[in-house]
């Protein structure tokens, strides 16, 4: 393991239940990263997706393509990333290929497109047991963040 | 790679990430106002175009570049192709 949930805490500014990395095993900084996510069978979108036949949304595996993504713009650009910037998706064209289900482990993969200050272009994948569950190429813009009193 | 054959590839690429056919691409036409590029479609663009000729874009002419020609213009140079 390289980075703990507190490393990717400092990182990341999403928190439980919406914290879709637990640890992040691999670091080629600039280049990409590889995360890890176990999926409790006790996560509350479970229970409404849906009853009787749990499945993850795939709108909560792009968002953890998106998490996975955010870290490697840390890696790659860090002088912004420490100053906690505001992360905007502008658009994602995800593909979903396998259903994902309770107690699967997500292997969440991130590669630099191309990454500049103000933004990234990032391409990422999920695998669950080695097969390829979805894929995507997500963009996003980077956002000085705004004081608390709007300046 | 001839600075013919780069022009062709690069209208293409870049009609491809902007997603209209290349023969709808003007090369005076501006990104953001004719073709609704904004600035997170312009560092895809950006991102292709070093992936296909293996260059590096200065961050910095990012946001300059407003035509597929002052795009080319710039890959011609650092390719060095006249």
């Amino acid at each position: 393991m390289i980075w703990d949930k507190e490393k990717i805490k400092s990182i990341l500014p999403q928190r439980e239940p919406f914290l879709f990395i637990d640890e992040v095993i691999e670091v080629e900084e600039g280049q990409r990263v590889v995360a890890r996510k176990y999926l409790d069978p006790k996560a509350d979108f479970f229970k409404g997706h849906f009853p009787g036949n749990p499945v993850m949304p795939g709108v909560l595996i792009a968002e953890a393509m998106a998490q996975a993504s955010i870290i490697l713009f840390y890696t790659t650009k860090p002088a912004i990333g420490k100053t906690n910037p505001d992360y905007y998706i502008t658009n994602l064209n995800a593909t979903f290929k396998a259903p994902v289900y309770p107690g699967d482990t997500l292997i969440i993969e991130a590669s630099n497109f191309k990454i500049v200050d103000f933004g990234a272009v990032i391409d990422a994948m999920v695998k669950v047991n080695d097969k390829i569950v979805a894929t995507m190429r997500g963009s996003f813009a980077v956002v000085a963040k705004k004081s608390q009193n709007g300046k | 790679m001839t600075s013919q054959e780069l022009e062709k590839e690069m209208k293409e690429l870049v009609a491809r990430v902007i997603g209209i056919s290349p023969l709808k691409l003007l090369p005076d036409a501006d990104f953001a106002r004719d073709l609704d590029v904004d600035s997170m479609k312009a560092i895809e663009i950006t991102g292709a175009i070093e992936k296909t000729f293996k260059i590096i874009v200065p961050e910095e002419q990012i946001r300059k570049i407003r035509t597929l020609n002052q795009a080319t213009t710039l890959a011609k140079q650092l390719l060095n192709l006249k």
